[in-house]
């Protein structure tokens, strides 16, 4: 069932969009996700879709698997639109909502699929340091992150494998009505919590034994170089938003 | 009830570019009332092939006859439960098949939607019995147990629906000697006394080659070899070309054929063997 969700996975290929520095593709992602924050317009998202579309073809990644990631979240984007729409009985709200979440989605994908999981460790550790002022460990939030990040695909392998133990006792998700669903979902809850625990636990200990301590000044064995493209896409980002509100408010 | 696999292929992810080709085109024939072990270095496609079994996998080409049921892409979804009534598949980690906080809820568990409470204590009570435990276990976490209390109590869950097949994925991994030992036992009794047709997959080329009666060799998703677990595994260059350990009986017996001439006979267990080697010393 969660086979299509493949947000946090590395895509292992050479292109220009891999090869950028992690925190410009980081900056990148939050003037992209308040670029969102600020439109409404129909013409306007099919603008950044295509947009995304042009990225994703410089990233060389495959159309299918960001395609399969949107149909992953079918069921939640369905139920925004419904619920926004309920609420508000707004369509073009209610377009507006899930068409945010669908780009969302993607963008991140993009992001996470070009990008190690310890570049972004990397990325969000020198992003996040004004918190040192505050006397806030910034190696370990970010490390937190990375390892939230990183664990996504985990938990859902390990969601998949609970799920076929219930279909062989009985209780399939898949072939199942609504009161099937809901109970193999619930049920799925215990084992997932407890299995997840305890592999954090077991990443702490072989973390310690590794010497990983917070008391410790630590390196990186790789330094990224910010290259004249990450200046370009940067740029690029803040012209779109800037460019955006503009035709917002001018289209207001 | 027989299991027959007629050209089957299996390929994960298909139509994306990360598609990969697990099973091809395999086809062998898994006899009733007998332990059939599946044996393949990691990544060849043992589990993959069991979950055709029972419908958790339908397979992308070929078909999975099980007795009356015929397991292709086109089955029927009401067909794959009464399928899974008939298999049960234990996975290789009693964790991961544990839904509930007590033994009872979790024997219960799948039975509990389709059958009477009364049915169902009696049941209860029953495949305790039939794994080696008793009714004391009812009110322990199932997550706190042992690890071969953990095995059998996912064995018993799968009892429950009385399947005639049990699947069982590394049944013996984790285990000290004496879980091992009565884990061995328990699946004797299964096939001898409970008459049912039991397929293991397992690495333990020791335990396979004492109760095993045919052996299936797998690798890189294409079936290499196919026979009783006499023929298969004293063909030593057969195992060690497909990075199979050999079960040291077999090897030991090779070795003083090899040296010596002497062909010392078919034995499964260890301890036979010594017994005769001292024999003959005397």
């Amino acid at each position: 069932m969660f086979n299509s969700i493949i947000c946090g996975k590395y895509y292992p290929i050479q292109s220009s969009i891999h090869n950028l520095n992690p925190i410009s593709k980081i900056i990148c992602t939050l003037l992209f996700l308040i670029t969102l924050l600020f439109i409404n317009n129909y013409w306007l998202f099919g603008l950044l879709l295509a947009f995304i579309i042009i990225l994703i073809i410089i990233a060389r990644i495959p159309i299918t698997l960001i395609i399969n990631s949107i149909l992953g979240l079918k069921w939640l984007i369905i139920f925004i639109f419904i619920f926004d729409y309920l609420v508000t009985k707004n369509i073009t709200l209610a377009v507006s909502s899930s068409s945010r979440i669908i780009l969302i989605v993607v963008y991140t994908s993009i992001l996470t699929m070009t990008t190690k999981p310890k570049d972004i460790t990397y990325a969000l550790e020198q992003l996040l340091w004004p918190l040192k002022l505050f006397k806030i460990s910034t190696e370990q939030l970010a490390l937190i992150i990375s390892l939230a990040i990183q664990f996504i695909p985990n938990v859902i392998e390990q969601a998949n494998k609970i799920l076929k133990s219930q279909a062989s006792r009985g209780i399939d998700f898949k072939y199942s009505n609504i009161r099937g669903k809901i109970l193999a979902l619930t049920t799925m809850l215990v084992p997932l919590f407890i299995l997840s625990f305890k592999r954090a636990d077991d990443l702490a200990d072989a973390m310690e034994i590794r010497l990983y301590g917070y008391d410790k000044t630590r390196t990186h064995y790789r330094l990224n170089q910010w290259t004249t493209y990450d200046n370009n896409i940067v740029v690029l980002h803040m012209m779109i938003l800037i460019i955006f509100i503009l035709s917002e408010v001018v289209w207001l | 009830m027989d299991v027959v696999f007629d050209n089957v292929c299996f390929t994960y992810n298909r139509n994306i570019p990360i598609a990969n080709e697990v099973l091809k085109e395999v086809s062998l024939k898994m006899a009733k009332n007998k332990i059939n072990a599946i044996v393949g270095p990691t990544g060849s496609g043992k589990t993959t092939l069991v979950e055709l079994i029972n419908g958790l996998s339908l397979p992308t080409n070929g078909r999975v006859m099980v007795g009356d049921f015929i397991v292709d892409h086109n089955i029927d979804k009401h067909k794959i439960n009464l399928l899974r009534y008939k298999v049960g598949l234990v996975f290789q980690f009693p964790e991961e098949q544990f839904f509930q906080t007590t033994v009872k809820q979790e024997l219960a568990f799948g039975m509990q939607y389709f059958h009477h409470k009364i049915k169902i204590n009696e049941r209860i009570s029953e495949v305790l019995k039939m794994v080696g435990l008793n009714d004391s276990f009812l009110d322990r976490n199932p997550f706190k147990l042992s690890g071969g209390e953990k095995r059998r109590i996912a064995i018993a869950a799968i009892l429950m629906f009385d399947p005639e097949i049990i699947i069982l994925d590394e049944p013996t991994v984790g285990l000290d000697n004496g879980g091992r030992k009565s884990l061995i036992n328990l699946i004797r009794r299964l096939k001898y006394f409970y008459r049912k047709t039991v397929i293991v997959i397992s690495h333990d080329v020791d335990m396979l080659y004492q109760i095993a009666d045919f052996v299936h060799i797998l690798n890189k998703g294409e079936l290499i070899a196919s026979g009783s677990k006499y023929e298969v595994f004293n063909d030593i260059e057969l195992l060690l070309e497909n990075n199979i350990s050999i079960p040291k009986v077999a090897a030991f017996t090779r070795k003083v054929y090899d040296k010596k001439g002497l062909n010392l006979g078919k034995y499964y267990e260890i301890n036979d063997l010594i017994k005769m080697v001292y024999k003959h010393v005397q």
